[in-house]
This record gives structure tokens, C-alpha cells and sequence, in this order.
């Protein structure tokens, strides 16, 4: 009884690896698409891929799907070497960026494909079909051909195909990026519950960090060939690891500077205390961190710093204040629109600063 | 609005006169056929049919219309089947061998006929080969295949390669993704190749000439006909190989730009 309570308590569901990537690589003649990769995707993780277009997330998918062979590395699906297998002999399946529907066969004939294959029984058949074709809302659609569907309908086409086999890991490239934005706002959260009332492991390829805020549970950052980052996307917003990583995952003041004993100098002689070794640094401020300040009461914030307002956008729940400071730095500053009369216009001189909190100190390598 | 008008009949008029000049020689031979002046000139006289008679009765009709019709289905169904073949592995390759190789292959289209048939017959007859259709059915081949490897080739190169990557993806075998994706999707354009490389087959004249021997196929037919006999019975004829050409080319065109 004890011995079980102790089982059910340890978080090992969670935690169980279903894909696990060791110094992966792939080279196209003299392009390094993947380079020297470790990677470990946990059992009913939404996992996002996120990176600049040409920093190999499709080459990382097409390996993992079986598309391509690694130039170097082990792939394991569920605990199973599959390196060697082509995709037909894999536990995953694809959505392809262009869907790559069957254009001779309707609806129906698209998602049964793959079972017909795997020699289904027909009630079986009948039975998934019917789900999947539910939970993607097609079911009125079965009797037509993919050209006379919308692109929405037709991504879910591919879904549906893609679900219905049951795969232990769902690849998905770029799936929403053909689609509009509020098609894709839509379709993002008919996929978050699709996540959830299926319960299993999706992985999606998307350059657009927003995207992957939104859906995914973990992300993956990546830049040339290489993950830089990984992590909650609270975790990397809050905490990037470069230069590179800040830029790319939300929008980030970055400031230059270097550490000299104990202290943060930027250029144009902001100080701040810091501690650690002597090094070239950055330091990244988000703009909701930056606070526009009464030249008399700094004392909560780290820096209250001069300059004046050069531009000033209204973006409904907030406006976005561009400030030049005297010191020539650029600093963007988001503040409630509630603020209304009182809040500063352009060309006002005024003080901005951050909380010691409110930044983070990034050294460059 | 005004002058845009009167621009546009202008080209309408260019258009009409250039068919008119094109496709009045074709018209007369149609039409003499069908009249009973036996010197093929106006006035053409009463409308009749005898001519079509004539040539019906004509033992060396028959002869010449069965060997066209073995050339032609022959080198439809090998060059399609061939082409086909040869254009779906030039579409594996990159993209500048590919263009290459179709250039080396469509040479015998750019060389004139004339140059071809002389190589041909050159070669059948350092080989020893005695001629006959299955001379005149590999000779046919050469000139009607880059055709079809063509017409594949353009299709093959469009093609969305994600389909076949799905179909890996959901378990398909190589075998299974040729049969129930590859061909059912590229049919239609192979039918239309295997009819455009019969027309061009069966209205070959020179090519046929050299390599045939002393057997005959229409355009054969034709030419031996013009020597001997000057009636009508040739515009009969001119007029049936006529409507088989164009039929089979309007066929081809429609099924190959039918897409749903
Ligand atoms: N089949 C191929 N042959 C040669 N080079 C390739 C091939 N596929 C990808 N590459 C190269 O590998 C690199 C990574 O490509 P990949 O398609 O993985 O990028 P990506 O991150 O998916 O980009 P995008 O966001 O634009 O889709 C690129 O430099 C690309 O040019
Ligand atoms: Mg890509």
C-alpha cells in the first residue's frame, strides 16, 4: 500500500522522456543546418521550435519525422533507436507547412489513408475517423476535395489525417502561418484544446515568438543550427540567455555596456551596481519595466535618466513612448493608456529609470 | 474608350486575316474533297462523296491505314511509358543537370528532319537491319519522346513533393505512393502527352519515308498518291488524316489543361 502511494506520487508521467535527440547534426554540402544537438521532449509537452527563418527548425523536424538522415547523432522515440527508420516506420506524423493533402481524394479518403495502410478494422475506422473528424469540426466536409476547402479547412484537413494515426509525437510546421490573423488566432486555440482533450506530445516548428508564447509549454530557441535557449516561455522572456534570445522573444530595450569591479557602466555613463567578473555586458530592460519618473522621487527606481519623449504611439491598452535620452541612448517605455491628460506627449522632457528588478544583466561571450 | 475600341478591332482584324491565310490551303483540301471536279480546281461542282468511295475501294488505303494505326498506338503507349519513366527520374535530379539533360534529349525536335532521318536510316543500314514498321516505330520514338518527357518533366517539377512526403509519412510503401497518389494525380497529363506524341507520329511524313522500306503509312500514301494519280481521292484523304491530327490534339489540350 505504502510502496504504491509512493509510486503515484513520483512525478514520473511527467517527467518520461518520449524524445530524446543526442549530438544530432545535419550538413548540406557546406551548410550546417543542425549542429551538434542534445535535445529531450517530456511525454504531453506542446514543444515550440522557435528561431529566425534559415536557422534549420524544418531540417530539426524533417529528422525527427524521418525525412531526412542525420549526418551525425541518435534520435529515440520512446525509448527506441529509430535513427536508421524511414517516417512510414515511426511513432509520429507530420503536418506539412503546405499540408500536402491528397488533391484526388476528398476529405474522407485523406484521413483514412493512412489507416487503410495500417489495415484498421472498418468499425475501428469508422470510430477514429468520426472523432478526430469532431474534434477539428469537418465533419460536414468528408465528401469534398481539398480544393474546395478554405485554407483553414484544409489545415484542419491535415490535422485530422495527422491525428488519426495516433501518433506518440505530433510535428507541426509552421501550421498556422498560410492562415490570416484571426483565422490563426482561432485555429491557435482550437489547437491548445486539441492539446488538451488528446493528451498527447506535440511539436511545432514557428518563427513567430508571439506564436510560441501563446501555444506551447516549453520552447525551444534556436539560432544557426543550434538550440541557444530552452524553457518556459515565462522562463526565457523573464530570463534570455543572449543578446540574440532577448531580441528575438518579445520586444527588449538593449543597452551596452561593460562590468568593471562590481559596477555596470554603459555608454554615456549610466552606473549601476552589479556584481561578478570584469566583462562586456548588456543589459535588457522590457519596455512595461520602464518606468517614466518625477525628477524628485527616484529613490525606488535603480537609474532615473534624462531625455525627451521623440515619439509616442496609442496601442489601444497601452501607448508606447519613444524616449532619447541625453546620454544618446534609445529607450522604449510602455505606459497605461489610463494615464490619459497627465501622461507625457512629445517633445516633453522627462525622467525614465527601471526597479533593480526590472532588468537583467546578460554578459556577451 | 474610344480609341481603346477601335485599337482593339484592329487586332481582332490582324487576328481573323492570319487565320484566314493559315487555314485557307486546309480549307480548299476539305473542301475539293467534297466536290466532283476531278482536277481539284473552282468551281468544284456538285457536292459528292465518291472520292471517299474511291479511296475506300482502294486496297493500298487499308494497307497504309493499318500500318498507321500500329505505329501510332505502338510509339503512343512506348513513348509514354518510356518518357514517363525517364522524366520521373529526371526529376529526382538538381535542377541544372536536369535542364541538361532535357536539352540533350529534345535535340532530336531542334535537328531537322531531314538530318534525322538520314542518321536513322544510316544507321539501320550499317546494322544490317532490314526495314519495316519496326523500324519506323523505334525511329518514331526518338522524335515523339521528348515530348512526353517534357510535358512530364513540367508537371513532375511542379509537383507539391509534401503530397509524397505525407503519404511516407502515414505508412505508404514506394509502390503504393506511385499507384495511389503519383499516377492518379499525373494521368490526365499522360494521356494528353500520349495523344500529342500520336498526332505528331501519325502525320510524320519524312522520317516514316526513310525508314519504312516498301511498306507505306498515309503520309506515304499521300506522297505515292500525288506521283501517280492527281484526283480528289488525295483531298479524301488529306481530309481524314486532317480531322485524326486535329482531334487528337484538341483531345490532348482539353484533358491536359483540365484541372478541376
Ligand atoms: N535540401 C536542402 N539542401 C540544401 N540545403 C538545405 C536543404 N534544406 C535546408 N537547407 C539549408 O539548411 C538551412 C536550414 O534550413 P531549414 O529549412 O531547416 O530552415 P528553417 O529554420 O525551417 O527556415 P524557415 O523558417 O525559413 O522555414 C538553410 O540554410 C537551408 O538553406
Ligand atoms: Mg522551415
Amino acid at each position: 500500500m505504502s510502496q504504491q502511494d509512493r509510486l503515484a506520487t513520483q512525478p514520473n508521467e511527467d517527467e518520461e522522456i518520449l524524445v530524446r535527440l543526442r549530438n544530432l547534426s545535419k550538413r548540406y554540402g557546406r551548410t550546417q543546418a543542425v549542429q551538434a544537438l542534445d535535445l529531450d521532449i517530456r511525454k504531453g509537452e506542446f514543444f515550440a521550435l522557435l528561431g529566425p527563418s534559415g536557422c534549420g527548425k524544418t531540417t530539426l523536424l524533417n529528422l525527427i519525422g524521418g525525412f531526412a538522415a542525420p549526418s551525425t547523432g541518435v534520435i529515440e522515440i520512446d525509448g527506441r533507436d529509430v535513427t536508421a527508420l524511414g517516417p512510414e516506420r515511426r511513432r509520429t506524423n507530420m503536418v506539412f507547412q503546405g499540408y500536402g493533402l491528397f488533391p484526388h481524394m476528398t476529405v474522407r479518403q485523406n484521413i483514412t489513408y493512412g489507416l487503410q495502410i495500417a489495415k484498421t478494422p472498418p468499425d475501428e475506422t469508422k470510430q477514429r475517423v468520426a472523432r478526430v473528424t469532431s474534434l477539428v469540426h469537418l465533419t460536414d466536409l468528408e465528401h469534398r476535395l481539398p480544393a474546395e476547402l478554405s485554407g483553414g479547412q484544409q489545415q484542419r484537413v491535415a490535422l485530422a489525417r495527422a491525428l488519426v494515426m495516433e501518433p506518440a509525437v505530433l510535428l507541426l510546421d509552421e501550421p498556422l502561418a498560410a492562415l490570416d490573423l484571426k483565422l490563426r488566432k482561432a485555429v491557435q486555440e482550437e489547437l491548445r484544446h486539441l492539446h488538451r482533450a488528446i493528451g498527447g506530445t506535440f511539436m511545432f516548428v514557428t518563427h513567430d515568438q508571439t506564436e510560441a508564447m501563446a501555444l506551447a509549454n516549453r520552447i525551444a530557441v534556436m539560432q544557426d543550427g543550434r538550440i541557444v535557449q530552452q524553457g518556459t516561455p515565462e522562463e526565457i522572456y523573464a530570463n534570455p540567455a543572449s543578446e540574440f534570445v532577448a531580441g528575438f522573444i518579445g520586444e527588449a530595450n538593449i543597452l551596452h555596456g561593460r562590468r568593471i569591479s562590481g559596477r555596470i557602466e554603459l555608454d554615456g555613463g549610466i552606473v549601476m551596481a552589479d556584481k561578478g567578473p570584469d566583462r562586456r555586458v548588456i543589459v535588457v530592460v522590457r519596455p512595461d519595466d520602464v518606468f517614466v519618473t518625477d525628477e524628485t522621487t527616484p529613490e525606488a527606481l535603480e537609474v532615473a535618466l534624462p531625455g525627451m519623449v521623440k515619439d509616442r504611439i496609442y496601442l489601444g491598452t497601452h501607448d508606447s513612448l519613444k524616449v532619447t535620452l541625453d546620454c544618446g541612448h534609445d529607450v522604449v517605455a510602455y505606459i497605461r493608456a489610463a494615464h490619459g491628460a497627465d501622461a507625457p506627449g512629445i517633445g516633453d522632457r522627462i525622467h525614465i529609470g527601471w526597479h533593480t528588478s526590472g532588468r537583467r544583466i546578460v554578459e556577451k561571450d | 474608350m474610344f480609341s481603346d475600341r477601335s485599337s482593339n478591332l484592329t487586332w481582332h482584324l490582324f487576328a481573323v486575316l492570319a487565320m484566314v491565310f493559315m487555314l485557307s490551303p486546309l480549307v480548299l483540301v476539305v473542301f475539293f474533297s467534297f466536290g466532283e471536279n476531278p482536277h481539284s480546281t473552282l468551281p468544284v461542282g456538285k457536292l459528292t462523296l465518291g472520292w471517299y468511295e474511291k479511296l475506300f475501294a482502294d486496297p493500298n488505303f487499308w494497307r497504309a491505314l493499318r500500318n498507321s494505326a500500329v505505329v501510332t498506338l505502338s510509339v503512343g503507349v512506348l513513348s509514354t511509358v518510356i518518357g514517363t519513366l525517364a522524366a520521373l527520374g529526371i526529376a529526382r535530379w538538381r535542377a541544372t543537370n536536369a535542364g541538361a539533360a532535357l536539352t540533350v534529349l529534345t535535340l532530336p525536335v531542334m535537328m531537322p528532319p531531314l538530318v534525322l532521318s538520314l542518321a536513322l536510316a544510316t544507321m539501320f543500314s550499317t546494322f544490317g537491319v532490314r526495314l519495316g514498321l519496326h523500324t519506323v516505330i523505334p525511329s518514331h520514338l526518338v522524335f515523339t519522346q521528348p515530348f512526353v518527357i517534357l510535358i512530364v518533366y513540367a508537371q513532375m517539377a511542379n509537383f507539391n513533393y509534401a503530397i509524397i512526403d505525407s503519404a511516407r509519412d502515414l505508412g505508404a510503401s514506394p509502390l503504393r505512393i506511385f499507384f495511389s497518389i503519383i499516377l492518379p494525380i499525373i494521368s490526365p497529363t499522360l494521356v494528353g502527352a500520349a495523344l500529342i506524341a500520336m498526332a505528331v507520329s501519325l502525320d510524320d511524313f519524312i522520317i516514316t519515308f526513310f525508314t519504312i522500306g516498301s511498306g507505306m503509312t498515309l503520309p506515304t500514301l499521300v506522297w505515292g498518291m500525288l506521283r501517280t494519280s492527281l484526283d480528289p481521292s488525295i483531298n479524301a484523304l488529306g481530309t481524314l488524316i486532317l480531322a485524326a491530327t486535329i482531334s487528337s490534339s484538341m483531345l490532348a489540350l482539353k484533358i491536359t489543361q483540365y484541372r478541376g
